[in-house]
């Protein structure tokens, strides 16, 4: 009569023991979806940002807006350039 | 009882099978179509629409790229003040506001209200806090030198579908390649039909476009497009056009053409705004196309530059027909460089005869006058070119000094690089290399097309073209201790059966420097009134443009004082 008494025991103490190991284990994991939605959002929100700010930097570096700028502030074109050369050598030891 | 329990037990057997089968037909034959009826019960497919790819100058600078926009909504069943809400957004959208009003009063739980509105719009919305309006992203096209080389990017419009599409240009020659593949997801709904922000599937095969890196260097196109504005305006003329390219590869270094439009807003413009002249024009070339014939007659040995003019002592005759130089002046004994330096039209009919109609009709087709340059926009139209039997004598002269014959510009640049390029002749093109979206580069290699004529005749040429240059109307306006090559035209206008006795086309092609060319460039001005001649016009533009393209590429003068 003892053994049944002892494997059923084992078997609810098994039981309980599971249980709670799940209980503690769905309770950490729980949250982590909502952590997963937030980082999934700031991927987007830094991807969208990351997309307005290349916009105005290619904007901003275009030719067009750098040469009308350059003429707000004054800068002329170059007319004659000077270039400087040296003179060839005749010989060379 | 045998018989009985062998009755049963093919009874059952039989209706096993029958619901073995039936479970095969749901199961194997109708499982798709039973697995999207279920989907459809909770969820509603919806497209992805694939970023499209960029276009970029040789620098990797895209002169194409994709901004997001967005999409205003609103929930007509959660907006409580509508009148409020329609009053409100009506002057940010730009909208009538009774047009709001009436979607606001719809009854149902989805309207959308303005589509493609900017970031900066989007957040003036933001901070009204408006209860059940809301924002979807978009893309949109985005050019970052606003309407630089419209007429070389084309514009991305709407298809029948609604679908996004490329028009003219790259955009419509490469749309496949940039457009991408689109995917599909699932959005689930609840049972009211409220979409649940989550998506069965993610992975529904949606592929973004392929990036364009192009020949064009982004300087030389700006500097282009500045000055041939400049020289539109300045010359009076109703267009303008040019395009410069790297003879060695064919590469297209820019481009452009006038009037333009804004790609930004294409549909405020004309279906005529949207063609680039360079590729789908037809002119007679004039006197541009007096270097080919020449350098044709000098390739087969009939000529050479000190070879002597003997019927250039007045209007050469031909048939009931006179041929005349331009300013009605006459040389006796020109040798063919001087006919060149002085575009004399009786010095080309000397060579045409030479040259005869078979050699000339092989030539015209050897430099790519009778097919397309085959060069990568979309619109490139390929001109009529007249059948051998009915060409006459008074074709065969005319065509000399380029008048009776038609060509595109592309062409004409495409023939002309021959001359810089040792004899060769490249096919011409913009898109340098095709970069997936998973990075890999796929080059696009120069193609040789054929060698018109060989390098010593183009080394000839390019002397004669110098010369041309140096000792020609156009002198006063050559960039100072450089060697370029080059030759004015100045082509009458044909008009219903006889020319255009007001009107001409100027243009000027050439390339430099003449050692070494790094640029072959044709500058072409329809109809200019204030001053009419190619020297006066299209040549001071080309120097322009040479001089800076040769500081630009750091080539320093050669030779002191011319």
């Amino acid at each position: 009569m003892k053994k049944p008494v002892l494997f059923i025991g084992l078997n609810v103490v098994l039981v309980v023991g599971l249980s709670l190991v799940q209980v503690v284990a769905a309770n950490s994991i729980s949250t982590t979806g909502i952590q997963l939605g937030k980082v999934e959002q700031q991927i987007a929100d830094l991807k969208k940002q990351n997309s307005l700010l290349r916009e105005q930097v290619l904007g901003l570096s275009s030719l067009n807006t750098i040469a009308s700028r350059a003429s707000e502030m004054g800068f002329e074109e170059a007319k004659s350039p000077l270039v400087i050369t040296a003179p060839l050598p005749l010989a060379r030891r | 009882m045998n018989w009985r329990y062998r009755f049963v037990l093919l009874g059952f057997a039989f209706f096993f099978f029958i619901i073995i089968v039936r479970d095969f037909y749901w199961q194997g034959v109708k499982a798709s179509q039973l697995a999207s009826l279920g989907e459809s019960q909770y969820g509603q497919n919806i497209k992805l629409t694939p970023l499209r790819g960029e276009i970029r100058t040789s620098d990797g600078f895209p002169i194409a790229s994709n901004k997001i926009s967005y999409l205003v909504f609103a929930n007509p069943k959660e907006v409580k003040e509508k009148d409020k809400t329609a009053a409100l957004l009506a002057p940010i959208l730009d909208v009538d506001r009774a047009s709001i009003s009436a979607l606001l009063d719809l009854n149902r739980y989805w309207v959308a209200l303005k589509s493609h509105i900017d970031n900066d719009t989007k957040s003036v919305i933001d901070t009204l806090n408006l209860v059940g309006v809301g924002f979807e992203d978009q893309s949109d096209r985005f050019y970052p030198e606003a309407s630089m080389a419209a007429k070389l990017l084309g514009f991305v419009g709407k298809d029948d579908e609604g679908e996004d599409r490329g028009y003219f240009g790259l955009e419509g020659y490469y749309d496949r390649q940039l457009r991408g593949k689109e995917g599909v997801a699932t959005q689930i709904h609840d049972a009211l039909g409220r979409p649940i922000l989550a998506k069965l599937n993610d992975a529904s095969g949606e592929v973004n476009g392929r990036t364009l890196t192009l020949h064009v260097d982004r300087v030389l196109q700006f500097v282009l497009e500045t000055e041939l504005k400049e020289g539109m305006d300045k010359y009076g003329a109703d267009g303008a056009m040019a395009a410069m390219m790297d003879p060695k590869t064919g590469g297209i270094l820019a481009i452009a053409s006038y009037p333009s439009f804004d790609p930004r807003s294409y549909y405020d413009y004309s279906n005529t705004d949207y063609k680039n002249g360079f590729i789908t024009d037809t002119y007679e070339p004039g006197s541009t196309f007096k270097p080919l014939v020449m350098a044709a007659a000098i390739n087969e040995g009939l000529v050479r530059p000190e070879t002597r003019c003997d019927i250039c002592a007045g209007p050469v005759s031909i048939g009931e027909y006179d041929i005349r130089t331009w300013n009605d002046k006459y040389q006796p004994n020109l040798t063919m460089s001087d006919v060149i330096v002085h575009s004399d039209n009786t010095g080309m009919v000397f060579v045409s005869k030479k040259l005869g109609l078979d050699r000339m009709i092989s030539y015209i087709g050897k430099y790519g006058f009778r097919q397309a340059t085959n060069i990568d926009l979309q619109g490139e139209v390929v001109p009529y070119t007249r059948p051998r039997k009915s060409w006459y004598p008074i074709d065969l002269a005319t065509s000399s000094f380029g008048q009776g014959i038609s060509v595109t510009p592309i062409q004409l640049l495409s023939a002309f690089s021959t001359l810089a390029n040792g004899g060769k002749r490249m096919e011409p093109h913009m898109v340098a290399s095709v970069t997936t979206p998973e990075g890999e580069t796929i080059p696009i290699p120069p193609k040789v097309v054929n060698q018109p004529v060989s390098e010593k005749t183009a080394k000839i040429m390019t002397e004669i073209l110098v010369n041309a240059v140096d000792m020609g109307e156009a002198k006063f306006a050559k960039p100072k201790g450089y060697r370029i090559a080059g030759k004015t035209g100045t082509a009458q206008i044909p008009v219903a059966g006889h020319y255009d006795p007001n009107n001409t086309i100027a243009s000027f092609v050439g390339y430099a420097p003449a050692e070494d060319p790094r640029f072959v460039m044709l500058v072409i001005y329809d109809k200019p009134s204030k001053l009419i001649y190619g020297a006066e016009t299209a040549a001071p533009t080309f120097f322009k443009i040479a001089q800076k393209a040769l500081t630009y590429y750091n080539i320093a003068p050669t030779e002191d004082n011319k």
